[in-house]
């Protein structure tokens, strides 16, 4: 007999669930396939007639929880404010535990795990990466020569940096003035430390020149969310539990005010997701609990630290801003990126139709589900391409590598930044920031 | 088997990509909106294109004498999309193209599978709206609200979806089509099939095609709320809005135990104490806006209402908030949440919540009754576990105790949600023997072999 203790739990929640179908309305994939089995209702039936053993697991059900993007859109829209992707998850990990996750996944979780070999592999791909990929004759990025990792050959890549993030920077780097006022601990995430540098280099120097004392544990790994979202929990306990680790280690080092991150999948994992995940394990959970209540998203912290008050030059460009969904609706940050960008002089901000309306990306939902996430991404790029904006930004790099594959599917000429880099760029042209 | 042989065949007809049958994509269509009821599996799902492909699957139904169970959103709330008997779901959501805007004859030609708020804003730039507006109207389909003659917040003013129906395409059991109505505001060509047919719960054919009726937009609104402590008070406060001549979008109550749902829920800035509160809308010309709230206000503060008028959008947003808090509010407290639909005529408004408010206290139950006071639909809602079956057998007596009173007070049993499965065993009580046999003849005149939905409005001989 499988064990069902997780899904049982989730079986309150499922029972708040009234099957009014509102969120048909708002489920971007919903839109896309029409499917009872894609939109939050019907997966929660699914989940439902598990409990009640109407229904064995199978990779077949494994396949249907699978269709979500997480994206918690249907949360907001419910009635009942029913926790659907918790539900989901829950799901997902009963499957897994009990039927197994595809091959293809369980090699690439177990490699996620081993964060030496991470790096290794991505510093080494970031050389090689002329060999396996090709240079777009237009714009940025690369496609594939051949299909690596079950990735879609059409799928236009963003180009890995020769040096990561992490490495571009020391463990302790002070305020610009020597007089820190605050104390933050940088999270950066696997995307942003390994494709995304331009933005870590921004949030770290427009903190720096606020007065913020910056630290980036060397020894931080991957969080662990494309793992234990896809219902892997035990590879996530343990990356959770390094994380911590790290992050505590550095607390005590450091006395930190905060811990950041440019990422709103990241955020959440530390905000959010480490204490459920560790819940039968009271040691970690009172750590992640302390971590959780430190965790902040970067663009409120370059708020706080005052980070709108410097002078700032002028940038003559329109802008738009993408919500993450997990930066919007797990975080609730959608204001202060919006702040952030209108403060700056000479920037025109233009808001898009259903800027929270996710990407399609959704991690490695756009791996193994790629027409289905070109679709919802296609929505995204014209919503941006109707704004008109020269350039498009967003709060979490797994959005921006979306959104960028899905720009070039369109052949549209957009550029796609953090806010704060812009803001960064201000600060360059105003002084306040010198190379 | 023959539903086997039958899917066999759909699947030659419209390929595999659209015929599911997997045990997880039949579990997805085994239920719908409605609570405590039973689900069950279909045999297939199948998602036609057009109009052929339906009478197409329709003649191989009929051949192999395969239950048809036509969908659109399944967010009924009569059990009117479950598939009882197995056989076949027919899904429209690929059929849902709005074919043409008519605005010289204020008409929309649409798809059965298009969403209603999807017309509704394909038709504002022409300054237009389809007034039906039930609650699900972000999601229900058209073709699913006709079926379904769907009512809504606006039906004393604007009516309901039955009042919009201008023509329809009809697949019959047999695979055989034909179309009655047109875009002709006047049309008493023969019976009134359009009528027949709005409303029928996919139970004597099905609807490929509509012809819907548009109307201006209203220039302007005014909401205001007003809190009462005496149910008769209320009661005598819409009696006395409609005596004024005037007629509001919406005249919407909420009773003591809602109200106080609500407000523990929401903090709205509800009197827990009040009896009973009546939120009220009235839309139009300004001038004519400005006159007709004045005279409400004036009305409600006669009956010793307590009035707030919402000066801006901002307050009037709040005013709904708590309006729309209701059945969440409700929901949330439970885990199953039975909602009928039971309507009386507005002047026995007070009597009938008098009665639901003993037959809580009868049957030991939290009932919290909402609904839309200006049309006398009342939203009864029972607030339960259906994993507790001693407190479902109440739960059935209560149901069964509201559809007699609203009969017997000159009302009906149902004001918008339909009969499906969850009414029929009541029919006989408002339409008597004969009328329920009228509903055989009918059903059995277009749909002999009953494959239509079966188990839905009209029971078989047998």
């Amino acid at each position: 007999m499988a064990d069902y203790k997780t899904l049982k739990k989730a079986g309150e929640l499922m029972q708040q669930c009234m099957k009014c179908g509102n969120c048909q309305a708002v489920c971007p994939l919903y839109m896309e396939t029409m499917h009872e089995g894609a939109v939050a209702r019907g997966k929660i039936r699914l989940a439902v007639d598990v409990l009640e053993g109407r229904l064995q697991p199978t990779h077949g059900l494994l396949d249907k929880f699978a269709l979500c993007l997480t994206c918690k859109a249907c949360e907001a829209n419910c009635p009942c404010g029913v926790h659907c992707v918790d539900i989901i998850l829950a799901a997902r990990a009963q499957m897994a535990e009990t039927v197994g996750l595809p091959m293809i996944k369980q090699s690439i979780f177990k490699g996620l795990k081993l964060r030496r070999m991470l790096n290794f592999g991505l510093k080494t791909g970031a050389l090689f990466q002329g060999v396996a990929l090709k240079r777009r004759s237009e714009g940025k990025g690369r496609t594939m020569r051949v299909s690596v990792m079950g990735m879609d050959v059409r799928r236009v890549i963003p180009d890995l940096a020769t040096t990561p993030a992490r490495d571009m920077f020391e463990e302790y780097n002070p305020a610009h003035s020597g007089k820190g006022k605050m104390r933050a601990a940088f999270f950066t995430g696997c995307v942003n430390n390994f494709i995304y540098t331009d933005t870590c280099k921004a949030i770290v120097e427009v903190l720096r020149a606020n007065d913020v004392d910056v630290i980036i544990p060397k020894a931080q790994h991957c969080c662990g969310a494309p793992v234990f979202i896809n219902g892997d929990r035990n590879i996530g306990r343990e990356m959770a539990r390094h994380n911590i680790d790290v992050f505590t280690a550095a607390d005590q080092k450091y006395n930190l005010d905060h811990i950041f991150m440019a990422c709103g999948t990241c955020v959440c994992s530390f905000a959010e997701h480490y204490p459920h995940l560790l819940e039968n394990d009271p040691e970690y959970q009172r750590k992640a609990e302390v971590l959780a209540k430190k965790t902040i998203d970067a663009n409120p912290l370059v708020i706080k630290a005052g980070g709108l008050e410097k002078p700032m030059g002028t940038i003559e460009r329109s802008v738009t801003y993408h919500d993450s969904c997990h930066l919007a609706r797990g975080m609730k940050v959608t204001a202060e990126p919006r702040q952030i960008l209108r403060s700056i002089p000479g920037v025109k901000f233009y808001e898009m139709t259903n800027p929270a309306r996710c990407c399609g990306g959704a991690g490695s939902f756009s791996l193994t589900h790629y027409d289905l996430s070109k679709q919802v991404t296609a929505k995204k790029a014209a919503d941006i391409s109707q704004t008109g904006a020269q350039t498009a930004t967003t709060g979490c790099p797994g959005c921006r590598m979306t959104i960028e594959d899905g720009l070039a599917q369109a052949h549209l000429a957009v550029d796609t930044v953090h806010p704060i880099k812009l803001l960064y760029e201000s600060y360059k042209l105003s002084g306040v920031i010198r190379d | 088997m023959s539903v086997q042989q039958a899917i066999r065949e759909m699947e030659t007809l419209l390929g595999k990509e659209r015929v599911l049958t997997t045990i997880e994509d039949l579990a997805c269509y085994a239920f719908d909106a409605t609570a405590d009821m039973p689900s069950h599996r279909p045999d297939a799902i199948v998602l036609p294109q057009t109009t052929e492909e339906v009478q197409a699957i329709m003649r191989i139904a009929s051949k192999h004498k395969t239950p048809i169970y036509p969908r659109g959103a399944g967010t009924n709330l009569s059990g009117g999309t479950i598939p009882l008997k197995g056989g076949v779901v027919v899904t429209f959501q690929r059929m849902n193209k709005i074919l043409e805007i008519d605005a010289e004859n204020l008409t929309a030609t649409v798809q059965p599978g298009v969403v209603i708020q999807s017309l509704n804003t394909a038709v504002a730039p022409y300054g237009l709206i389809y007034p039906p507006d039930p609650g699900t109207v972000s999601t229900a389909t058209m073709a699913g609200s006709t079926a379904e003659c769907s009512g809504g917040l606006r039906g004393l003013k604007y009516g309901v979806t039955k009042h919009y129906i201008m023509g329809l395409e009809v697949v019959l059991a047999n695979g055989e089509k034909f179309r009655c109505g047109g875009k002709t505001v006047k049309n008493v060509t023969a019976y009134d099939l359009v009528k027949l047919f709005t409303g029928s719960e996919g139970t004597l054919g099905i609807i490929t095609e509509l012809i819907v009726k548009l109307i201006p937009a209203p220039e302007s609104r005014k909401s205001m709320l007003a809190i009462f402590s005496d149910l008769d008070d209320a009661g005598k406060a819409i009696a006395g809005i409609i005596s004024a001549k005037v007629i509001p979008a919406t005249l919407e109550i909420m009773d003591k135990t809602t109200i106080q749902t609500v407000e523990s829920f929401s903090h709205a800035g509800l009197p827990t104490d009040a009896e009973a509160v009546l939120l009220i809308e009235v839309d139009g010309i300004p001038e004519v806006v400005a006159k007709e709230a004045e005279s409400v206000e004036e009305v409600c503060k006669q009956f010793k209402g307590n009035v707030r008028v919402a000066e801006t959008d901002k307050e009037r947003d709040q005013l709904w908030a708590a309006r729309r808090a209701a059945l969440p509010a409700l929901a949330q407290k439970s885990p199953t949440t039975v909602l009928e639909d039971a309507t009386v005529p507005r002047s026995r408004i007070p009597e009938m919540l008098r009665a639901i408010r003993q037959i809580a206290k009868k049957y030991d139950l939290l009932i919290g009754t909402f609904g839309h006071a200006g049309d006398g639909n009342l939203h009864p809602t029972i607030l339960c576990d259906e994993r507790n079956e001693e407190q479902m057998k109440r739960v059935h007596k209560a149901v069964d105790e509201i559809f007699r009173v609203a009969v017997d007070l000159g009302g009906t049993l149902s004001g918008e949600h339909g009969i499906g499965m969850a009414k029929m065993k009541y029919l006989e009580w408002e339409l008597g023997a004969t009328g329920v046999d009228v509903l055989r003849r009918i059903k059995e005149a277009l749909d002999p072999e009953y494959l239509l939905n079966p188990g839905k409005m009209v029971a078989g001989r047998n």
